[in-house]
């Protein structure tokens, strides 16, 4: 049984391919099955070499029918009907189902690398006595504010104020910093010297902004973790060096720890007050935060700084407490999930929603299956809207950007709706094409009547639970079968029609 | 008979071509243009139906020929019966059948 030189390489490759599958056949018939496909092949490959028909193309078909011989050896090993039945019928289950959402959430966590932006919302603040923190931003569409001014106020509220001890500013803006080998579009801030000393937070590397520094150290510059691992290759010897910052060079003193977060959208670069020219800026991107005396409240917070900023020329300014802000992603997804939850039920139970049909009645147990299913898959679809949406589009942000773009705040927020909303929809669409009584995912589709003349395809659609409980009656639109969707169950004597023992489909 | 009932177009197409004289794996699959990963398990299928019945060539003549034996399959009785209410359920099958081989290897 010698092969010529030019096939040989072939059948190599062919009996390789054989032999990994025939150790799918059972033992006893293995040697058996191996030596007709061995023959097969051996015939085809002698007759393409010695008709001149091998080529790329045929010896590409002589691939594809090895690889066929893999169904063969599985079908000796495992039953075919069952096999095919398994991969038409498993699927169909409400098991599979939640399942495979499950799975796909648990991917997505695991891709986004524990979800580090919601698992943060659940930490404790990285801040010293967070519960004393406030914000104070300031509103108005296209008012912008001059930051010099910004800063000397700020100072002034904080000798004045009874309720708070410490008050700092801040203004950030889009800045270019510029590397060797790139130039990256990211954020930076001026903030006062005191910024982080409010905070309460230490350098992980060097030291922070402290007030002497606003005259010691005005080209002085702090910078983020992310900022330090990304364009610094985690440069231990980072201080001291410089960062060109919209082509003005300052001096690096200190990173900032891992867990630093501020609010949106994540500075990168951190600057003191007298940083290049003071220009005006605009009045969303600029506030204040501050520190309440301990016995203070931030309704009196409120009150003083509302004065205050409104006496100074600051319209609209909006004072709430950073324990309250850092929770908002969190709330904002409880609030859609129980609003989707309970607005899917209400639509699910209304003819709106499609998964209501006429004429059935379930008993409590199989109605608490069947809204328990729903909910489940509901919250589990939420969630990985809510995953996707928070944790993918800073990540892509910082892929095509290579920082957090301002913009991802709100777009995040506009994309879990958007997603929610299809989510929601899929559900309910999925909850009225599954049995009234299985959960299964009902199947063999048959369209009813005859085309219509105009837009109507058919009648409407007539599908089939696969273990015989009914079928449900889709009209194509109200009225051209019947009004809304009908479940018929079928009774005992339909069953023999579904038993299984019969192949559904054979090859 | 009662096989015959749930004979699928498939089936029935491998059946007509085996009748033809194409009576092994690689040119049942030429002929009727369907995958080795469809070919195989049906001819096992039928072969466990009693539909077809497949023997060894004898290994005397492979091994003077100085290659591998082959496996060729016939139709049984009970396959060409099948096969004649087959044709009768799907009329387009003798259409479809293959020319009868003239040649066989």
């Amino acid at each position: 049984m010698r092969a010529n030189a030019q096939i040989r390489p072939l059948i190599w490759q062919c009996k390789l391919l054989l032999r990994s599958a025939s150790l799918l056949v059972p033992k006893p018939q293995r040697a058996e099955w191996y030596g007709e496909w061995y023959g097969e092949i051996w015939h085809w490959l002698h007759f393409l070499a010695e008709s001149g028909r091998l080529n790329s193309h045929t010896s590409m078909e002589l691939a594809r029918h090895c690889w066929g011989a893999f169904p063969d050896a599985a079908f000796h090993r495992f039953s075919q009907k069952k096999v095919v039945r398994a991969f038409d019928e498993a699927p169909r289950t409400a098991r599979f189902c939640l399942g495979a959402i499950f799975f796909v959430l648990v991917f997505l966590v695991l891709v986004t690398g524990l979800a580090p932006t919601i698992r943060s919302g659940f930490k404790p603040l990285p801040f010293h006595e967070p519960d004393r923190l406030a914000y104070l931003a300031m509103h108005g569409s296209f008012t912008k504010y001059d930051e010099e001014n910004l800063f000397r106020v700020t100072a002034q509220w904080a000798e004045r104020s009874k309720t708070a001890e410490m008050v700092a500013a801040y203004s950030w803006h889009p800045v270019g910093l510029v590397f060797p080998n790139q130039v990256v579009n990211d954020i930076s801030a001026r903030v006062s010297p005191n910024f982080f000393e409010l905070l309460g937070n230490k350098a992980a590397l060097g030291r922070l902004f402290t007030p002497a520094d606003e005259t010691n150290c005005a080209g002085c510059v702090v910078i983020t973790d992310r900022l330090w691992k990304a364009e610094f290759n985690s440069d231990r010897n980072i201080v001291g060096k410089t960062i060109s910052v919209d082509g003005r060079p300052g001096t690096v003193i200190g990173v900032l720890p891992e867990s630093f977060v501020f609010t949106f959208p994540e500075v990168s670069v951190w600057l003191l007050p007298r940083w290049g020219i003071t220009t005006n800026n605009f009045a969303d991107r600029m506030g204040a935060v501050l520190r309440m005396q301990p016995h203070a409240t931030l309704a009196q917070a409120k009150q003083e700084f509302g004065q205050m900023a409104d006496k100074d020329g600051y319209s609209q300014p909006q004072m709430e407490s950073f324990v309250s802000r850092a929770h908002q992603g969190v709330k904002l997804y409880l609030f859609f999930t129980v609003l989707s939850l309970f607005g899917g039920i209400a639509l699910g139970s209304s003819r709106l929603g499609g998964a209501k049909t006429r004429k059935i009645k379930l008993s409590f147990a199989h109605g608490l299956r069947w809204w328990g299913f729903f909910s489940l898959k509901t919250l589990l679809l939420l969630a990985i809207c809510f995953v996707g949406s928070l944790e993918l589009t800073g990540r892509v942000s910082i892929m095509l950007t290579g920082s957090v773009h301002p913009l991802v705040g709100p777009f995040s927020t506009w994309l879990f709706l958007v997603t929610a909303m299809i989510a929601l929809s899929w559900s309910l669409y999925d909850q009225g094409r599954r049995c009234r009584f299985c959960l299964r995912r009902l199947g063999n589709e048959a369209s009813v009547g005859t085309p219509g003349y105009l837009f109507l395809g058919w009648w409407g659609t007539e599908l089939v639970c696969s273990d015989g409980h009914g079928l449900l009656h889709v009209p194509e639109m109200k009225s051209s079968w019947q009004e809304f969707d009908q479940w018929v169950s079928l009774d005992e004597s339909w069953k023999p029609l579904f038993e299984h023992e019969e192949p559904v489909h054979t090859p | 008979m009662e096989t015959s009932a749930r004979i699928s177009h498939t089936l029935a197409l491998i059946l007509q071509t085996i009748r033809s004289g194409y009576v092994y794996g690689f040119d049942i699959m030429e002929v009727t243009g369907l995958p080795s990963g469809t070919i195989y398990p049906a001819l096992r299928r039928l072969e466990k139906d009693s539909l077809v019945r497949g023997d060894w060539e004898n290994s005397r003549i492979a091994v003077r020929e100085e290659r591998p034996p082959r496996r060729y399959y016939k139709l049984t009785r009970q396959g060409k019966d099948v096969l004649a209410s087959a044709v009768e359920r799907y009329p387009l099958l003798a259409k479809l059948a293959p020319e009868e081989k003239v040649t066989r290897r």
